[in-house]
């Protein structure tokens, strides 16, 4: 059990490089995810909640106990490392037992904590062996089984699925959070693989550049991004992204986007203003019609469960996605038009959401 | 069943005699290098080759080694090799490792200043060194006798009385020689990923626990190995005792390997000198297969 809490938290490596006033409350029993790109600070972040790393600015807390300037030993926080760092000469039991053989246990309770959780990952008939003579899910295992035999007030993962195959990880995912359930313990974890956070998340938070841009719970980032590069982020293939304005004449307000005119409900603009917006449109709210914006249909992407079609519109590219095929041909040209109902706009010059669901978003930024 | 049973035919097996053409040149090489003077000193060892019968030497069997192995000296020469060489080892290659961890520390400021000064004496040339050295252990008007001195105690014979002699050089070689073993643990002691450490840090292990539970594990046959050299390298190692002391007083600082060029060279006993070299090599020999049956250094070289 534990509650943590980052406030304003910041290391700042020089150069524009480091995180910078990262906030967030992970509650008591959590699943909670740190996503994003490569280089944004997810690693950071964690290390300096371990105490492995220094913040310059901010506090942290542990269950309302302030632990920025504790050694990592003293914070009673377990970490998973990317690359396993189990020690080559123990054996998995060793190693399992090894945050043990420091705490005042004797030998039997050591060996059967070690077994309970060897056991319960399914590694028992290991014990004996070196991580060198396992398989990288079982050392995985292994790893996590010496981060739960402390039973620690925290968990840290650093994206513990990165070294496995693809049918592993889907596997082990389903695992972990079923663990996660078992052991109820408070845990972060970060990837950089959306599916992950998606189906691990209780909440989950998006850095980039080292600052956290959104934090919901993960089925929102995806459904109300903040901002553009959240949109694009989250959601496989990404958002479409297409350069719009929105016109209020003659008493209507429309979206142009590529020469076509599309009626706009509820979006707040004056008689006779214009605005600059980037049009964003999920694969599967692309539809094709009788009119819309003309494309040409380039690449077909069949893989079962649902089709990918890419259209060429002058230098874009456009995704659609839909559980059958459209019909079309390759080289055909067709009409694309937004699912009126999902398109969402973000500010050109901000990046950020203003409109979705067929309204104005709330405390969405005015014209620059 | 009877098809499985059918032996097959494994090429890869065959001897390819143009792929020994590739190697030949290394058994040149090694024939030049290893083959021909150890046979050569093999056969002197087994001769009467001397001064004396400098043109016209011929075999006379073990009569070298009977000689050798029937006189006083060859106890206390072993005694001092073993010394000496034990005497270095135990303090150059801790001294090195030790060096390295703490010259390895993560948040040590000025990692690469200090690792251009401790390679410096390294770099400098032995003999000098030596001379220097033998110039302030002097027993009148060296440095360590003035400063001892100071603080009111009486000057001593650093290098030639029998007391102190085994240890001036033990010392000079260790101050020698230690910089070279933290250069060689550095790389070891890099080798380790930082987060086994840092693994280690979270389940609360201090510097201590963490040296001896994981890096010396971690670390064990590249220790084995870097020890057992240094002991091999140390026992062949004629610069310090012949330059500091040249084996004295009496011969009270002989190792093999300086009496072996004392017998050739100064007495010019040539075939005494190969014996004694083959006895000398003859029990690193066996050091070495025992050692390496016990710890499997050996296995770091593959
Ligand atoms: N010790 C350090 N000194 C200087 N810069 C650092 C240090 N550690 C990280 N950085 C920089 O800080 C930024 C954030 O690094 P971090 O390792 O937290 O990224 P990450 O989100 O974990 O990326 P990845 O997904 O690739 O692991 C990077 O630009 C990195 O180069
Ligand atoms: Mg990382």
């Amino acid at each position: 059990m534990g509650s943590l809490s980052l406030q304003n938290i910041g290391r700042n490596f020089g150069k524009n490089k480091g995180v910078f006033d990262v906030n967030f409350e992970v509650e008591n029993g959590e699943f909670f995810v740190i996503l994003g790109p490569s280089g944004c600070g997810k690693t950071t972040t964690l290390r300096i909640i371990a105490g492995l790393e220094t913040a310059d600015t901010g506090h942290m807390f542990l269950d309302d106990r302030e632990i920025t300037n504790f050694p990592p030993r003293m914070r009673n926080i377990a970490m998973v490392f990317q690359n396993y760092a189990l020690y080559p000469f123990m054996t998995v039991k060793q190693n399992i037992q090894f945050p043990l053989k420091i705490m005042k246990m004797s030998k039997a309770d050591q060996d059967a904590k070690a077994e309970e959780v060897a056991k319960m990952l399914g590694i028992d008939d290991l014990m004996e062996r070196k991580p060198g003579e396992i398989s990288g899910g079982q050392r995985q295992r292994v790893a996590l089984g010496r981060a739960l035999v402390r039973e620690p007030a925290l968990f840290l993962m650093d994206e513990p699925l990165s070294n496995l195959d693809a049918k592993l990880r889907t596997q082990m995912r389903v695992e972990l959070k079923r663990l996660q359930r078992e052991f109820n313990t408070t845990t972060v974890y970060v990837t950089h693989d959306q599916v992950e956070a998606t189906t691990l998340a209780d909440r989950a938070c998006i850095m980039n550049g080292g600052r956290v841009v959104q934090l919901e719970g993960p089925l929102e980032l995806y459904n109300s991004p903040a901002d553009t590069f959240v949109a694009t982020f989250v959601g496989d293939p990404p958002m479409n992204m297409i350069p719009a304005k929105v016109k209020a004449a003659n008493n209507e307000v429309m979206l142009e986007v590529l020469g076509q005119l599309i009626p706009l409900k509820n979006f707040t603009i004056e008689e006779g203003q214009e605005r600059e917006v980037k049009l964003g449109v999920r694969p599967e709210d692309t539809l094709v019609g009788d009119q819309g914006i003309e494309a040409n249909l380039a690449v077909i992407q069949n893989v079962g469960k649902s089709v990918y079609e890419y259209f060429k519109v002058g230098d874009l590219t456009i995704v659609k996605q839909d559980t059958k095929n459209s019909g079309l041909v390759i080289g055909q040209n067709c009409y694309l038009f937004p699912d009126p109902a999902k398109l969402m706009l973000f500010d050109e010059a901000s990046g950020k959401l203003i409109y979705k669901g067929g309204k104005m978003v709330k405390n969405a930024p005015t014209t620059a | 069943m009877t098809e499985r049973a059918m032996p097959i035919k494994n090429n890869n097996r065959r001897i390819d005699f143009k792929s020994l053409l590739w190697i030949l040149p290394v058994l040149i090489v090694l024939a030049f290098l290893d083959f021909y003077p150890i046979l050569e000193g093999i056969y002197f060892s087994l001769t009467d080759f001397n001064q004396f019968h400098f043109f016209n030497y011929g075999f006379v069997g073990f009569a070298n080694y009977s000689y050798i192995f029937g006189s006083p000296e060859l106890r206390t020469v072993i005694a001092n090799t073993l010394v000496w060489s034990v005497g270095s080892t135990v303090v150059m290659v801790p001294a090195g490792f030790m060096l390295a961890l703490i010259m390895n520390q993560k948040n040590l400021r000025g990692k690469y200043i200090y690792r251009s000064l401790y390679l410096f004496p390294w770099a400098f040339p032995a003999f000098l060194t030596i001379l220097v050295w033998s110039n302030m252990l002097a027993y009148n008007g060296g440095v360590v006798n003035d400063l001892l001195g100071l603080v009111g105690i009486s000057s001593i014979a650093w290098l030639t009385s029998p007391t102190y002699a085994m240890f001036s050089i033990i010392f000079v070689n260790f101050w020698l020689s230690f910089p070279y073993y933290t250069f060689v643990y550095t790389s070891a002691v890099q080798s380790i990923p930082n987060e086994l450490y840092e693994a280690a840090e979270m389940d609360g292990y201090g510097s201590l626990r963490t040296l001896t539970r994981v890096t010396l594990p971690l670390l064990k046959r590249q220790v084995a190995f870097i020890t057992i050299f240094g002991f091999i390298f140390t026992w062949n190692n004629f610069y310090v005792p012949f330059l500091l002391t040249g084996g004295g007083p009496g011969i009270s600082t002989q190792i093999l390997i300086t009496y072996s060029y004392l017998e050739a060279f100064s007495y010019s006993n040539y075939a005494l000198g190969a014996a004694y070299a083959i006895i000398s090599i003859l029990i690193l020999l066996v050091f070495v297969i025992v050692t390496n049956h016990y710890t499997k250094m050996m296995s770091i070289l593959y």
